[in-house]
């Protein structure tokens, strides 16, 4: 059996990384904050729509995947309800209605936005992603008859004349790109915000680059960087601080493994032209 | 005051993290936890779901088409019969098409069409950065589609060619790795803030010390238990 080598153990990257990201939360730095191009154009397109203007606000929010696209849709709905629109939720997949009820909507009753008039939550719609928002954007009445809490849609204001994705001014959408481009954005050229994964962002810039898609929050960063443009504190500031000490350690890491396997190989290459 | 709802939260979310340690029965414990809450609740929404979308319909007499629709939703319960499992074929047919249909269907507009028209840029604008971007663009999109031309010469030039769209691709690749390893931090950083809040706070400083003390004899307690 191989004698224990401390400093072999891969654990230790992980207690470094446990102290790079909860060492700037306790102690905030204060690191500063560029705003990226697709989050300024998000910004812009909002800024611009008319206040009262109908959005429909499309995720599939869970538990699992709250911490990376919770802030992006809770600082695009904030700014929504500072800006006085009427928000239509809807979810594509099961958690999403129940975390929404349970963790987004508490936090907006500073706006005074009363249910069903300023805003309303659908549910949610079973199928894939992509035939679910077909089916909102094409059919919600046909796939929806009451919203989240059971009230029948006839009897809520904010649906009054809401039959197709064309009735809305503006889409927003809180998971991946590709199914709200396909379902949402090119049959109806409504202007469509979404925000993605972290880790998605790269793959999604050719889509904002053809001008398919009106802005894009990307993961925690991007929403620290729109509630830095909203003007309020939420989870994307407080978070940023660590996210980029833990990049750094990572991107350390990177380099000091590659130097490493340089190291290595030359040495055992040297070796082996000894022999 | 307890207040049970955070006490779960945070006891759950440290057995999770027990893991990075090492495998432990609290890993275990929060892991087969949150399959039996998360089949439990698909349950009940799936239940709520046909409820509101199907059978409302039905029994009220607005849309009894649906009936067909239920049926094949139940007939895809015979693949549990060896005799009967071809009927589930057809449903599953249905469901794979549809899938299918609906996603295809602008496919080629949104991700054909349209990415390839963003590529015909000007070679020239007033801005330097831009200019530099658009021939950057041009160059490498052409390269890494001809690095996925399979039927190809053994020239020097396409070899340099191939090698350019590579090169792209790589760095493609290491933009992917920079956003995942941001994304899984961030899960970590998501859940940190929600413990270090002043409510949470205090639980997290007593569970924790309470699970680190287990953990410590873990590996003496679990010999009694075995012995048992």
């Amino acid at each position: 059996m191989a004698k224990y080598n401390p400093l072999k153990d891969y654990r230790w990257i992980y207690m470094l990384l446990i102290i790079a990201v909860s060492w700037p939360l306790l102690f905030p730095i204060g690191l500063p904050v560029p705003v990226s191009k697709s989050t300024r154009m998000a910004f812009d397109t909002i800024e611009k729509l008319p206040s009262g203007s109908l959005v429909a606000v499309s995720s599939v929010l869970s538990g699992g995947n709250w911490p990376d696209l919770g802030p992006p849709e809770m600082a695009l709905v904030q700014h929504l309800f500072k800006k006085k629109m009427k928000i239509v939720f809807i979810g594509c997949v099961d958690e999403t209605p129940t975390i929404r009820e349970s963790t987004l909507l508490p936090r907006i009753n500073k706006y005074d936005a009363q249910i069903g008039v300023d805003y309303v939550n659908l549910g949610f719609i079973a199928g894939a992603p992509d035939v679910a928002e077909a089916a909102f954007a094409t059919s919600l009445r046909k796939v929806l008859t009451v919203d989240f809490r059971g009230k029948p849609l006839d009897e809520l204001p904010i649906m009054k004349g809401v039959n197709t994705l064309a009735d809305f001014k503006l889409v927003i959408h809180i998971g991946m790109a590709e199914d709200p481009v396909r379902q949402y954005y090119t049959p109806f050229k409504i202007p469509l915000i979404v925000g993605v994964y972290g880790m998605m962002g790269p793959h999604y810039i050719p889509y904002l680059e053809a001008g398919q898609l009106s802005g894009m929050i990307v993961g925690l960063r991007g929403a620290a960087e729109y509630e830095y443009l909203v003007g309020f504190v939420g989870e994307g500031l407080m978070g940023s601080d660590a996210l980029s000490i833990t990049h750094l350690l990572v991107a350390i890491c990177i380099i000091a493994g590659n130097l490493a396997f340089l190291y290595t190989t030359r040495g055992g290459a040297k070796k082996e032209g000894t022999k | 005051m307890i207040d049970f709802t955070i006490l779960t939260t945070v006891f759950l979310t440290l057995c999770v993290y027990t893991f990075v340690y090492k495998e432990s029965a609290f890993w275990r414990f929060a892991e087969q936890t949150f399959i039996g809450l998360a089949l439990g609740y698909t349950f009940v929404m799936a239940i709520q779901q046909i409820q509101t979308v199907a059978w409302v319909p039905i029994s009220t007499g607005k849309n009894v088409l649906f009936i067909g629709a239920m049926l094949l939703g139940f007939s895809l319960y015979t693949r549990f019969s060896k005799k009967h499992a071809w009927i589930s074929r057809w449903p599953m047919a249905i469901l794979i098409g549809i899938g299918t249909g609906v996603a295809m269907r602008t496919v080629v507009e949104s991700q054909i069409v349209a990415q390839i028209a963003a590529t015909f840029l000007p070679l020239v604008t007033p801005d330097p950065m831009k200019t530099f971007n658009n021939i950057a663009i041009i160059i490498m999109v052409a390269c890494t589609l001809f690095f996925f031309t399979f039927t190809r010469g053994k020239g020097k030039t396409s070899g340099n060619v191939r090698k350019l769209g590579r090169y792209t691709l790589m760095l493609t690749f290491g933009a992917a790795f920079g956003g995942t390893v941001l994304t899984r931090m961030t899960l970590y950083i998501g859940r940190f803030t929600y413990l270090w809040a002043p409510a949470q706070r205090y639980y997290l400083l007593g569970v924790g010390a309470l699970m680190l003390v287990v953990l410590a004899f873990y590996e003496k307690i679990t010999p009694l238990f075995q012995k048992k």
